[in-house]
């Protein structure tokens, strides 16, 4: 028995709260179990009926003769903890609390959903909610919601942080022919959270994809487990409310906890195989193409119209979608040209002239699904004087059931003419578009996942490191801790790097100028003179950096020079002296940066170094752990890939030892969780066989 | 007079820990024997206690050594805002008799008598309790403590010694006190051998202890008042740094990790600011303008063990009352007293300063 299941398939369900009056929640629910057609066995609880709705009705669950799977609790805050203990010693397997009064009420209804939370722990009980609309699954069937609306039966399951959008989203899915196969408001998340849900769906045989609404997620590693594990098997489509800024804090307050950053979400959802949706329109416009269409098993689609023009700006934007069009094999286009008008243009998109009537259509469709290993067509009509739109539509009808494995979309570009046509296509789960740009952008979102999923099976799983030293680390981090220091200088960041065999340049504190002297003259000139002082994050900008300095009479006079500025500058700041390193040739500037994310954990930026990151933003992000393949995955999407490949003849960078270092910096952060923040910035990156070097290290731990 | 000897400590400059170093140094020799005694003839009115001004830490080291004088003797002065009226006034006159027949009488039957000075070596002088007076009435030597954190503060110690040494009054040495880590090495190295070449003594390099020095949640609630709205429980936490809470939500994670034991400082319709502080490790939710938070915000400060205090004034203003706050050793802090204790029995020569006496 697969995880959730006699939640959503229950035997028996009592509804505690249960009301004789309509227009109650407790009313909703049990008529809503009622003409939703629910075959098993139904108790109202309600000390004050009898019965309800033709059930007999029991003052307490502890009254009920039989088990009891599921009970859906819709009574008032205050005793839904002594009704819940109830439900526990009768050994009721899921609760779904409709109640409202927990976490979103305040810290009293944050203690009573804690207490909440340990009675369902200690009898094993699930629960669904609190503070939530309730779960239907249009199959079982079961609605146990008080939601007014009845959905229709489908392909798609939706999992809602929102009740109150669930309900609109209910009755405008009606109101436009979609249907669902489960839906599920999730309330306060109490237990049962986004990921549990989406794992029953994983196996849930009437789900063709799932669609996810989010303000946050509750467990942000379960996340990223469960969704890598669902994604491949059915599509995962996701909005996430909050990506703008103004949009974070508001989802910070309606949650109440800090959302993670919008580029943790981006990157997770890349990783894990989610397709991000931007608006809830993008996420029902996918969600029909994926309950309707197969999942392409190559790349390969063509177009045929009947009118030169649609035709040109189809292909155009297949182009702009990364659509690929496919050669029209030799053999099909001699099969063709044999059928067809010779004016015909047997090139990819395929012109069937202005005079195609319904039959013409069929024979060069035919030919190509049957001779020409295609996985979508796009068909686009044009009214003209000899078109035959009904006809039409009835022939890709008949062609889709013939092969349901291929995508079929369709452009009939028209009004009145075309709404015939156009219901017959929807009704035979042929996808239609008004123009035929849309069409090229919904080919490339199942191109997309396609593309996704198999990138996703060819990245092996991070593996651990051997060559570090753990032990030295912890052995630092104890003692950062113990002086609560949280900004550690730049050479005790190297001493961490280097214990994760990140290249960095040799650095040594000195708090004389004879020490400097002493430094510089081990390391060896020319060397750099940088301020040490954990307030002082921007060195440059109160002159805290002397660079090239070849001599101890230099090194002396610079040691004076920035501690001296430094003060001036920064009064307050805590200067330990000078930090003196290895001046090195410079490379191709990059940076690597990880912040902990309140989420997702240790979230990976790479991005172009240099005086003009702020504004070139020039960024891409990942969670570790990262194996080498997604480190690379993750510079190729910066334009630095490009500088690091070599331009105009510059020789190609050493990218290899520059996603070594990536790969190590995930672990380290993946590995000490008291790691917060890091910047190693810049990173010289050489020619390849080179190596890298860290020249700047900064990091941050919590205490 | 008896066999009793008696230690003046003077400080420079204010704040700079005298009399936790006064707790510690007590509790130290007690230890070992000596019978100690305490005074602090010139006190500061900083609570009342039945209708009459009192010094505070007069309290406290009677407390803290369980000894029987009468808190008049052990501060015959407690001056007020108004010094300069008393003086001008005549009121102080009888001052130098009062505690001289106070200091006779403190010392019977101690072995060591700590004579704490009142904030800074001026306040000396307005009530006449001038060097020599403690040397030749008092037959007193002094010890020394001092602020290390500018090279400048080196130049106070000699200026003090010398002016001491002129007036008869034998300095015994010196203390640095709550000396930071990154200079510690400093004021053991050229500091001291600078000090030395002097002829003035290093007895001790105390390190700074924010334990010690942070002020507490509640120091901060008594100086600004307000109202508490969540996790009273918590107002023992001590506040090491204070942060506003003004950027946005994407920085404000990153900016608050750089500080651990914070006050966190931002209007009560910062939910987001205050939310993204509760990640941190913040000791103190201050929010200003009276604006009543959002109920979310409480549950999770309660969640997470968080004081907040809701206060009517603005930000700024609220910054420059929490700002200028140290912590003090009160009757009956027994945490911080401890601290104080520790610190001088592993740093301090104190050995060397019983010999000397």
């Amino acid at each position: 028995m697969s995880a959730l299941e006699k939640l959503f398939n229950p035997s028996t369900v009592a509804v505690i709260g249960a009301s004789r009056t309509p227009g109650k929640v407790g009313y909703a629910i049990l008529s809503n179990i009622v003409s939703s057609g629910f075959n098993g066995e139904v108790y109202p609880i309600n000390p004050n009926a009898t019965e309800i709705l033709g059930f007999k009705c029991y003052p307490r669950i502890t009254d009920v003769p039989s088990d009891i799977d599921l009970a859906i609790i819709s009574i008032p805050a205050k005793t839904v903890l002594d009704v819940a203990e109830e439900c526990g010693r009768k050994r009721v397997k899921y609760l779904v609390v409709i109640s409202a009064g927990f976490k979103e009420v305040g810290s009293e209804g944050l203690i009573r959903e804690v207490k909440l939370q340990r009675i369902c722990r200690r009898y094993g009980m699930r629960i669904l909610g609190p503070n939530c609309l309730g779960f239907i699954d249009t199959y079982t069937p079961l609605n146990a919601s008080f939601a007014a609306t009845q959905p229709l039966r489908g392909y798609i399951a939706f999992i809602s942080q929102s009740g109150a959008l669930a309900t609109s989203i209910l009755n405008w899915a009606r109101s436009v022919g979609v249907g669902f196969s489960r839906f599920v408001t999730l309330g306060n998340r109490a237990d049962i959270d986004e990921s549990d849900v989406m794992e029953s769906l994983r196996i849930d045989p009437n789900t063709k994809v799932i669609l996810l609404y989010l303000e946050s997620v509750s467990d942000g590693e379960k996340f990223r487990k469960i969704a890598r594990m669902v994604s491949p098997v059915k599509p995962v489509v996701a909005v996430k409310a909050g990506a703008s800024q103004h949009g974070a804090v508001a989802a910070s307050l309606h949650t109440g906890s800090i959302a993670g950053s919008d580029s943790a979400y981006e990157a997770v959802f890349k990783q894990c195989g989610v397709i991000r949706a931007r608006s809830l329109e993008e996420l029902f416009h996918a969600a029909r193409l994926f309950a309707s269409q197969p999942i392409p098993k190559s790349y390969s689609t063509v177009i045929v119209t009947n009118a030169g023009g649609p035709g040109i700006l189809a292909t155009d934007a297949c182009e702009r979608y990364g659509v690929e069009l496919k050669n029209i094999p030799i053999e099909l286009a001699r099969e063709l040209r044999a059928k067809l008008p010779p004016a015909a243009s047997l090139h990819n998109p395929i012109d069937i002239l202005g005079d195609a009537d319904a039959e013409r259509y069929r024979i060069t469709i035919e030919n190509i699904l049957a001779k020409g290993d295609v996985d979508a067509l796009l068909i686009i009509l044009t009214p003209q004087a000899m078109s035959q739109p009904r006809e039409t539509a009835e022939v890709l009808a008949e062609l889709k059931t013939r092969y349901p494995d291929k995508i079929i979309l369709a452009s009939f570009i028209g009004g009145d003419e075309m709404s015939e046509a156009k219901a017959i296509l929807r009704r035979s789960g042929i996808v239609d578009f008004d123009f035929p740009d849309d069409a090229a952008s919904s080919l490339s979102l199942l191109f997309g996942y396609k593309r996704l999923i198999e990138r996703l099976s060819s990245i092996p799983e991070a593996r651990r490191l051997e060559d570090v030293d753990r032990e030295f680390v912890e052995t630092l981090l104890s003692r950062f801790k113990l002086e609560r220091r949280v900004n550690l200088l730049g050479y005790e960041a190297f001493q961490i790097l280097s214990a994760y065999n990140i290249p960095t340049v040799s650095c040594l504190l000195a708090r004389t100028p004879e020490e400097a002297v002493d430094a510089a003259e081990s390391i060896g000139y020319p060397v750099v003179v940088k301020v040490s002082s954990p307030e002082i994050l921007h060195k440059t900008d109160v002159g805290g950096v002397k660079l090239n300095l070849n001599s101890s009479r230099e090194v002396a006079d610079a040691f004076e020079e920035v501690v001296s500025n430094a003060r001036r500058y920064m009064p307050r700041a805590n200067i330990y002296g000078v930090e003196v390193s290895k001046m090195v040739a410079r490379g191709v500037e990059v940076i690597v940066g990880m912040h902990r994310d309140p989420q997702f954990g240790p979230l990976m930026m790479f991005g172009l170094g240099g005086i003009y990151v702020d504004f070139l933003r020039d960024v891409s992000f990942r969670v570790a752990p990262l194996s080498a393949e997604e480190v690379l995955d993750m510079i190729k999407e910066t334009k630095a890939y490009t500088l690091l490949r070599g331009v105009r003849g510059g020789s190609p960078s050493d990218i290899e030892s520059l996603v070594d270092v990536i790969v190590r910096v995930a672990w380290l952060s993946t590995d000490f969780r008291e790691i917060v923040d890091m910047d190693l910035n810049p990173i010289f990156v050489y020619e390849r066989g080179k190596s890298c070097i860290a020249v700047d290290a900064k990091i941050t731990l919590s205490v | 007079m008896t066999g009793c000897k008696g230690l003046y400590i003077i400080s420079p400059m204010d704040y700079s820990g005298k009399t936790a170093f006064c707790v510690g140094l007590a509790l130290t020799l007690r230890e070992e024997g000596y019978r100690v005694g305490y005074m602090k003839p010139v006190g500061l009115g900083t609570s009342i206690l039945e209708e009459k001004y009192m010094d505070e830490d007069s309290i406290l080291m009677r407390d803290i050594l369980g000894l029987e004088d009468r808190l008049d003797d052990i501060t015959p002065y407690v001056a007020g805002d108004r010094i300069l009226e008393d003086v001008a006034k005549g009121r102080l006159q009888n001052l130098c008799l009062k505690i001289v027949e106070a200091y006779r009488r403190l010392s019977d039957g101690k072995d060591i008598v700590i004579v704490e000075a009142p904030r800074n070596v001026g306040f000396n002088y307005l009530t006449g309790l001038n060097y020599r007076f403690i040397a030749e009435k008092l037959g007193c030597k002094a010890m020394i403590i001092s602020l290390f954190e500018s090279d400048a503060d080196i130049g106070y110690i000699l200026q003090m010694y010398e002016h001491m040494k002129l007036e008869g009054l034998q300095a015994i040495g010196v203390i640095l006190n709550y000396v930071r880590r990154h200079i510690i090495e400093r004021a053991k190295g050229v500091a001291s051998s600078i000090l030395g070449s002097y002829g003035v003594n290093v007895l001790g390099v105390i390190p700074r202890k924010n334990e010690l020095v942070a002020p507490t949640v509640a120091e901060i609630y008594e100086r600004i008042g307000g109202e508490v709205l969540t996790r009273e429980d918590r107002l023992g936490n001590i506040v090491e740094e204070i942060m506003i809470g003004a950027m946005t939500l994407e920085s404000a994670l990153h900016f608050f990790r750089r500080a651990v034991s914070k006050a966190v400082i931002t209007g009560g319709d910062r939910a987001d600011i205050a939310l993204a502080a509760l990640e941190t490790d913040t000791s103190v939710l201050i929010l200003t303008g009276n604006l009543y938070p959002d109920v979310r915000v409480l549950a999770r400060a309660e969640e997470k063990g968080v004081p907040v205090i809701l206060v009517p004034y603005d930000t700024y203003t609220t910054v420059e009352l929490v700002g200028e706050l140290v912590g003090r050793i009160k009757p009956g802090d027994r945490r911080r007293v401890d601290i104080a204790y520790k610190l001088v029995r592993e740093n301090v020569d104190w050995r060397r300063i019983a010999e000397a006496l």
